[in-house]
């Protein structure tokens, strides 16, 4: 972050209110004449790319060791959960009954009938719950 | 765009390709677009890239995602395609998506704060704190912001920091970090209150009552700060409870809090006496919304009568003395302290449902105030509560007309209009306020102003005008369309501002914006319309039908008839003179309005009414609506009933099931869901080829429900359990006639009770009841409708829907404009 000047106050200078309301009046162009006529310039502006700020730091290194070896026991942990799943044997008739019947996607369908061993009753009757 | 060199053909249709983004001509873009991609080739020049920036231009995410995840597969480290994919992904709610694409951000970028902040705040809506944390601290330390300093964006990243750890319960921290941070935090009243917080939280009550003593000292009003300060103090005892409010007043004798509060809380004679210092306080001032300060405690009927004790004595003593009471003296009373007695005492007798003296009371203070606004404004909602609708829109309009500048009122004028189904008169009140140059009714929509919009919906509604009422209702789901994708573009802007905690926020808010009663208003009605639609769907001819001439004779009809088509050519004419005037006006916007609407393409779809309502599946239309609802509303009973009168009209059995099981666990005791529940059990029955899996389930599980009953028996103990509510009645009534039709004598007798033991015989109920004999319910009763209408009446005179027929006829449910002989016997009143 830059040095600024040393003031105790929060009423700084960069505290902008990009998001100002003005009226308007007829003659104005609509930019987005599906939002209120109020700021629309402005509000174009929060879509203009700006250059990332940037932070010094030497300590890096350490963190991001941390986070790799969290990440890889997310990893590890969800594809033990879907092994598991990929493991019971459903029917396909099963499968879409369960579609047409409680009108949802394939996927989800899947997911619930494995997640009852297949038993396609258990599932229906923990859907209608 | 990565920098490649291209053959000549290629090379121009990119360049075509950009330009089309540029000027936001997706639609072009994107069929160029899909030219380049068939060719192999030009598949690994960052063609991918670019149809996914066209894709969600279009709003279409979830393809868009699809995109990048094909460029990425081609040119895995492009940090641009890896921001515009993560931001499609939080916009999607694809958390685990995102948090693995901010994790590649960042190891590509580990010097870039949003690359941080982006993979923090991935873990906090994730809800792993302790992950979130680490980021965030590390992310804080880097920021070297001297600690005598004063820095609004790293305030904000302080408080979100902090507000992670609150939510991770981890409140010691929590008050070591703000206690360590305080000086450098600009929101210095938050501050407080989290100390406030925390501190009651560790149990350091001490500590937290002072907390909260400053709290209140620098805000009487606020009731949290007191609920605070009494668990913070141990209260239990309603002595200590008042001393305190005794104390608070004292130092703060104009607050009206410490003085209100207590009122809640003390019974009796210890009531009487502060409610009368309360009130006499508050009538020699003259305070317009004492009524609606006092309105929570009328559910006590000993307080209830001691208020209407007390006030009615001031009311007389006034008339007589101007003094509260006969033996004062001291000074006198003006005269507004009658006003405002008298005003209070409508208030309080139209709460209790005794309309005559609320209506006389206001009458006298109209008497000798009549420019006061309030006044015509409680007058109004006397009438509305009475359910004379017109009369009430009537007195609505005499007080805006008070005051022409006073948005307010005028807006209430408009809405009251509304309900008493006078639309166009409710636009032509509303075009005061609205933009010049067009309709109040486009311009409403511009201004996504919804109380307008749902308040039409259910007017078009009762008038049967199906395709305008579908019309509204699609325009209040796109609002909410709208709002949801406004969203997109503060994902980038909140995190460079680093106002986290307010992003974090409009996150949260708008997962559950459909959750808003606007919403949920238009998606009923919506459901409602199409499962009308359904029942009885409109062919070219039925326009003519519309106005269920079946119980208005054939010279009626005739003149009613040619009445229609006068008023229609008329009504056409006058379209076309303003849609001509539209033209002309809008004619030097219409190239810009092209371009704009190829921008939001796919949404200026125009919304036809007579379209809306002829639509081909309108048991699909109703499910779009009801889906938001199942997912956010689900603990409303009235989201899986209407639920359960969709699949039941679809014949899915397994979700009539769901819906009815489910609204069983909110109110097994609902009326309607108990109708429900016998329709659904009598369907059933009726279908004995259903797949033996269905069946199982199905015999399983309403087995829970039924518990071996048969449906009469079922009936007769729903009935048995509610002998002394009307609404239940009426459903168990509806259903003994359902289940055999030769009890039609004694199901309707059984509905039309009106003796002591019934009883909620209000506005409302008693309509429902009166409807139901009308719809065939009960089967063919119209002259036992007519001896109900004539009892309704002699209960309650002045309600428009059991005014004796005029003409011949007499349907409330015809709604045409009939009301001359109402007013009359009205203004008798």
């Amino acid at each position: 972050m830059e040095r600024r000047g040393e003031i105790d106050m929060a009423t700084e200078g960069d505290v902008e209110l990009e998001l100002e309301t003005e009226t308007s009046g007829p003659e104005r162009p609509p930019e987005k004449p599906r939002k209120h006529d109020s700021g629309a310039a402005d509000l174009e502006r929060v879509t203009d790319y700006a250059e990332e700020k940037e932070i010094q730091s030497s300590n890096l290194e350490t963190a991001m060791s941390v986070i790799g070896d969290r990440r890889s026991r997310e990893q590890k942990a969800k594809q033990e959960r879907e092994k598991e799943l990929a493991k019971v044997t459903i029917k396909k008739e099963d499968l879409e009954l369960i579609m047409t019947e409680m009108e949802i996607s394939r996927a989800a369908a899947e997911r619930s009938l494995r997640e009852h061993m297949g038993n396609v009753v258990e599932a229906l009757i923990a859907l209608t719950n | 765009m990565p920098n490649v060199q291209l053959p000549p053909k290629e090379s121009n249709l990119f360049k075509r390709i950009l330009k089309c983004y540029e000027q936001k001509q997706y639609k072009n873009g994107l069929k160029f677009c899909k030219m380049i991609l068939s060719n192999p080739k030009f598949a690994e020049h960052g063609g991918w890239h670019v149809y996914g920036l066209l894709q969600r231009s279009d709003k279409k995410y979830d393809e868009a995602i699809k995109c990048y995840r094909n460029a990425l597969k081609l040119d895995k480290d492009n940090l641009q395609i890896l921001r515009d994919l993560s931001l499609l992904q939080i916009q999607m709610r694809d958390l685990e998506g995102y948090r693995e694409t901010r994790y590649q951000l960042l190891q590509l970028r580990p010097t870039q704060r949003a690359s941080w902040i982006g993979y923090a705040i991935a873990y906090h809506l994730l809800k792993d704190y302790d992950m979130a944390l680490k980021l965030l601290e590390e992310f804080r330390q880097t920021q070297q912001v001297p600690p005598n300093k004063m820095d609004y964006e790293y305030s904000e990243l302080i408080l979100y920091q902090n507000q992670v750890m609150r939510e991770a319960d981890l409140f010691q921290e929590s008050l070591e970090h703000i206690e360590t941070y305080e000086k450098q935090i600009c929101d210095k009243l938050l501050v407080e209150e989290i100390k406030g917080e925390i501190l009651l939280k560790l149990g350091r009550l001490k500590e937290a009552s002072e907390v909260f003593k400053n709290l209140i000292d620098r805000n009487a009003e606020n009731w949290c700060y007191y609920e605070g300060l009494e668990k913070a103090l141990q209260i239990s005892t309603l002595e200590e409870r008042l001393q305190i409010y005794e104390e608070i007043s004292k130092q703060h004798p104009r607050a009206i809090t410490p003085r209100r509060l207590p009122l809640t809380l003390v019974p009796g004679e210890r009531f009487r006496e502060l409610m009368d210092k309360f009130l006499r306080v508050n009538f020699s001032k003259g305070c317009p919304p004492l009524f609606t300060t006092l309105k929570s405690l009328y559910y006590n009927t000993e307080k209830v009568s001691i208020i209407q004790e007390l006030v009615t004595n001031y009311e007389a003593s006034l008339k007589t003395c101007d003094f509260f009471s006969p033996h004062e003296n001291g000074e006198k009373e003006p005269p507004t302290t009658l006003l405002w007695v008298q005003y209070f005492l409508a208030q309080h007798f139209d709460k209790l449902g005794q309309y005559s003296l609320a209506l006389d009371y206001i009458n006298a203070a109209i008497a000798s105030t009549p420019t006061l606004i309030e006044l015509f404004y409680v007058k109004a909602k006397i009438y509305k509560h009475i359910g004379n609708l017109k009369e009430a829109a009537k007195w609505m309009d005499e007080a805006q007309s008070l005051d022409t500048a006073d948005r307010f009122i005028n807006s209430k004028c408009a809405k009251y209009m509304l309900r008493a189904n006078m639309i166009k008169e409710a636009e032509e009140m509303c075009s005061k306020f609205t933009r010049e140059g067009t309709s109040a009714m486009e311009n409403l929509n511009e201004m996504q102003c919804m109380w307008f919009q749902t308040e039409c919906i259910s007017a078009y509604q009762r008038l049967g005008k199906y395709g305008d009422a579908l019309k509204k209702c699609h325009e209040v789901e796109r609002h909410f369309f709208e709002i949801t994708d406004d969203q997109f573009d503060f994902h980038t802007y909140c995190m460079r501002k680093m106002t986290l905690r307010a992003y974090v926020d409009l996150l949260r808010l708008e997962d559950i914006l459909r959750r808003h009663a606007f919403y949920f208003k238009a998606a009923r009605s919506a459901i409602e319309i199409y499962l009308k639609l359904y029942d009885n769907p409109l062919t070219n001819e039925s326009k003519q039908q519309e106005m269920n001439s079946e119980n208005v004779s054939a010279k009626e009809l005739k003149k009613m008839l040619s009445k229609q088509r006068r008023a229609q050519k008329k009504a056409k004419l006058e379209e076309e003179r303003k849609h001509a005037e539209r033209e002309r006006q809008q004619k030097n916007q219409k190239k810009k309005r092209d371009e704009e609407e190829e921008e939001a393409s796919g949404f200026k779809e125009e919304l036809i009414p007579e379209k809306l309502e002829r639509v081909e599946n309108p048991l699909e239309e109703a499910v779009k609506f009801l889906i938001p609802l199942k997912n956010l509303v689900a603990d409303n009973i009235d989201t899986h009933l209407l639920a359960f009168e969709i699949y039941f009209r679809k014949g899915k059995f397994l979700l009539m099931l769901q819906s009815v099981k489910r609204a069983f666990a909110i109110n097994s005791n609902n009326p309607w869901l108990h109708e429900c529940l016998i329709r659904f059990s009598k369907s059933v029955s009726n279908h004995s080829n259903l797949p033996d899996i269905v069946s199982k389930v199905l015999s399983q599980e309403m087995q829970k429900i039924f518990v071996n009953k048969d449906l009469e028996s079922f009936n007769e103990d729903f009935l048995k359990r509610n002998a002394t509510s009307l609404q239940h009645l009426l459903s168990g009534a509806k259903m003994m006639y359902f289940l055999d039709k030769s009890r039609q004598e004694k199901a309707i007798a059984l509905a039309t009770r009106l003796d002591e033991t019934v009883n909620d015989k209000n506005v409302k109920t008693l309509i429902k009841v009166s409807e139901a004999l009308l719809d065939g319910s009960f089967g063919n009763c119209s002259s036992q409708y007519e001896e109900y209408r004539m009892a309704c009446h002699n209960l309650l005179p002045f309600t428009s829907a059991f005014l004796p027929a005029v003409n011949e006829i007499d349907s409330p449910s015809v709604a045409l404009n009939h009301t001359a002989n109402y007013d009359v016997l009205a203004n008798e009143i």
